[in-house]
């Protein structure tokens, strides 16, 4: 691990906050070349309208992310971490290696500098801890009230792994199986804890799983696993991604309740807010469709690496027989059955 | 310390759902009050698991679904006002009014701030000393001693731009209008802890004698359900008119005292419309006299609005809600009406009967 320098440039110490003179001229050369060159790690040899970028072998991945979230800082992480593990978990997800990223920044008139230093800190931790290299971005900066503090855009480019190549949500039968990397639900519930001041110490405290899929993705790679689909459960928890697999492979995925996990701290906060922790977003989570045969090899593999340590096998795609229904189905631990359906807004607290 | 996981075993419903199946000997109809118990009904598939003649009717105890429109559409109207500021649960946002639902209406300008209590409401308040900041005031029991809290805050602290739009609703005289209603088939019934855990339960003998049906306190965890339902039937199937407690560790004779007072120092029964129901009688609260300057109906609006001038819904709420028909035996269930295009007042929240069948995906199996 590399140790990160903490720096402290004096023409800009003076102004402790971003200023729409930012924008352009000279404050914004010193911010690049004072804050954002080296806090990401960017060489100032790139220092150019654009990046050329050498590739061998397999196919070309890019994907690309927006993060608004807030707070900016929660337990676990913080919009930074997300930033840059989101966009590379994204190319992880598709059977790709992450290899270079775009930061762009879009700034709000105000915004402490020292928090900005930390977040670009945080992200070139989080970049290392990908192995990937940022090579560019954009700046920008709005008048206070025309943006939220801090809003990061992230582009990730990769290339495939080819042991991973055929990795599509097409590529999934009747008869896989589901593995998921870990419990369920932290990321959505420590946020919701954090962003209501809810000070929620249960036995475990809670923080967001907020972590890089990368380096469990390539070894399940290296042990040309069949591996047919992975799906990191974001935004909408598991039931949105097992939704879109199930959708896009025009199959049902039935998942057993009593193998779902959830940490005693989500379960209780989701008890007390009337959250569903199946719906909630995880940030380091991955649903992971294997043949049958794989199930425990790939099991094995997870659970080497400290973010998938609690993976375990939860469930199997099957024909649909029950057309233009919900494509996912809970068997409930007392023996009963529902549908797992998309919700149409964000859970939000009930009255009572 | 609870140990959530007793209430939630395995073994425990096993062993309730057989003595519950040993019980029974003919079919009975039992309503379950609240919508918590509804929504616990269907996330653990326990109605599933029931004789199939042993009939769970879903009742009204959603104060979301029951907020009439017209209170909603005050609601709406007073956010879209420049000095106003509306705080209101999240729940309440999506549910569409006339034309549009308060979220709907926070995207297109209007002044709506969402909170988690009503003392979160009283802090805004101070905040924003210059704007009125209204509360948009629905619940229950449960609720309202939180109302009385808030207003003890503000009037403590001198604030004279905090109010109450109320919308507040009481359970006994909702249920009582349903078992006068001679179609109304339910034999037994199971009344909300969580309500009872602040009102207490001695009130409810008056009606267990009055109509001649058992009543059992019941919680919300699998384990409380089925005790719940296993003490009606037992009453049932003995003939036995009784009131029982099956959810001690929570509800005692008597309630909260110190809840029931903050309720009765602030607020008094008042005849109250609810949605899918019309007007009922004493069915809900409004402020004491000597504390109205706290009511946004007042401080806003000049006329206040006749009970029951609602719009005629398509919805056949009231015959869902006393059981005469099933959510998925509605002929608007699933195609008019979903949980995006809500008819009426059953589908509105995620805790209404017809959205809890919604969610659950129980169109298919139930149509079939």
């Amino acid at each position: 691990m590399k140790t990160i320098q903490c720096f402290s440039p004096s023409s800009l110490q003076e102004h402790g906050v971003i200023e729409l003179a930012h924008n352009s001229g000279r404050k914004q050369q010193q911010l690049l070349s004072e804050y954002i060159y080296p806090g990401l790690g960017i060489g100032r040899d790139l220092c150019h309208d654009a990046v050329a970028m050498r590739f061998s072998g397999p196919g070309l991945l890019v994907s690309t992310d927006s993060f608004v979230v807030k707070p900016r800082w929660f337990p676990g992480g913080d919009i930074g971490k997300l930033a840059v593990f989101g966009s590379c978990n994204d190319i992880a997800m598709a059977g790709g290696e992450p290899l270079y990223l775009t930061v762009a920044l879009i700034l709000e008139e105000g915004l402490a500098i020292d928090e900005l230093n930390a977040i670009l800190l945080s992200m070139r931790s989080a970049a290392d801890e990908c192995g990937v290299r940022i090579i560019g971005g954009d700046t920008k900066v709005v008048e206070k009230g025309c943006g939220d503090g801090l809003f990061i855009n992230t582009t990730a480019i990769g290339r495939h792994l080819p042991a991973l190549s055929d990795v599509h949500p097409r590529s999934i039968v009747a008869g896989d199986q589901v593995l998921l990397s870990g419990d369920l639900g932290r990321h959505g519930l420590s946020i919701l804890a954090h962003r209501h001041g809810f000070d929620f110490a249960g036995d475990e405290p809670l923080a967001s799983d907020c972590g890089s899929l990368v380096r469990v993705v390539k070894a399940l790679a290296d042990a040309k696993l069949k591996v047919h689909c992975m799906r990191d459960m974001t935004r909408g928890g598991l039931v949105a991604s097992a939704t879109e697999l199930a959708d896009a492979s025009s199959l049902s995925c039935c998942l057993n309740e009593n193998s779902l996990r959830v940490c005693d701290s989500v379960s209780s906060l989701s008890d007390l807010l009337g959250v569903d922790p199946l719906y909630a977003a995880n940030e380091g989570r991955f649903f992971l469709v294997v043949a049958q045969q794989d199930v425990e090899p790939a099991l094995a593999i997870l659970r080497e690496f400290k973010i998938s340590r609690g993976a375990y096998h939860a469930g199997e795609f099957c024909q649909q027989d029950h057309v233009g229904f919900g494509s996912v189905l809970l068997r409930q631990k007392f023996g009963g059955e529902r549908f797992l359906m998309l919700l149409n807004y964000d859970q939000l607290p009930r009255i009572c | 310390m609870l140990n959530k996981a007793e209430f939630r075993s395995s073994d425990a419903v096993s062993k309730l759902l057989d003595k519950i199946r040993k019980t029974q000997s003919q079919g009975w109809s039992i309503m379950e009050i609240c919508g918590g118990q509804t929504h616990a009904f269907l996330q653990y598939g326990l109605d599933q698991l029931l004789p199939q003649d042993l009939q769970l009717i879903h009742g009204p105890g959603c104060p979301v679904c029951v907020t009439p429109l017209h209170l909603l559409q005050q609601a709406i109207d007073l956010a879209y006002q420049e000095q106003v500021i509306m705080c209101s649960f999240g729940d309440m946002l999506r549910v569409p009014a006339y034309k549009q639902s308060l979220a709907q209406a926070k995207a297109r300008g209007a002044n709506i701030e969402l909170v988690y209590s009503p003392l979160e409401a009283v802090q805004v308040a101070a905040r924003e000393s210059s704007r009125q900041v209204v509360m948009f005031a629905i619940g229950f029991e449960t609720t309202t001693p939180l109302y009385s809290l808030a207003l003890q805050q503000a009037s403590q602290r001198g604030l004279k731009n905090f109010s109450l739009l109320t919308a507040l609703v009481r359970v006994q005289p909702a249920l009582e209008a349903m078992l006068e209603d001679t179609d109304c088939g339910i034999d037994g019934v199971l009344a909300a802890g969580h309500v009872c855990a602040v009102t207490g339960y001695s009130s409810y003998q008056s009606v267990v004698q009055k109509f001649n049906k058992p009543i059992v306190v019941t919680g919300f965890e699998p384990v409380d359900l089925l005790l719940g339902l296993f003490q009606v039937l037992d009453c049932l199937e003995n003939s036995q008119a009784s009131l029982k407690n099956a959810y001690t560790r929570a509800v005692t004779m008597q309630g909260n005292p110190h809840a029931r007072q903050a309720i009765e120092q602030y607020f008094e029964p008042c005849d109250q419309s609810w949605r899918g129901f019309g007007v009922i009688s004493a069915g809900g609260y409004r402020l004491r006299a000597p504390w109205s300057e706290f009511d946004a109906g007042k401080r806003f609006f000049s006329e206040s609005h006749e009970l029951g001038s609602q719009r005629t819904e398509l919805c056949p709420a009231s015959a869902v809600l006393t059981g005469r028909i099933k959510p998925v035996q509605c002929p608007y269930f699933g195609k008019e009406c979903t949980s995006d295009h809500p008819l009426g007042a059953p589908m509105v929240s995620a805790e209404g009967s017809c959205a809890a069948y919604f969610q659950a995906g129980r169109r298919r199996k139930e149509c079939q």
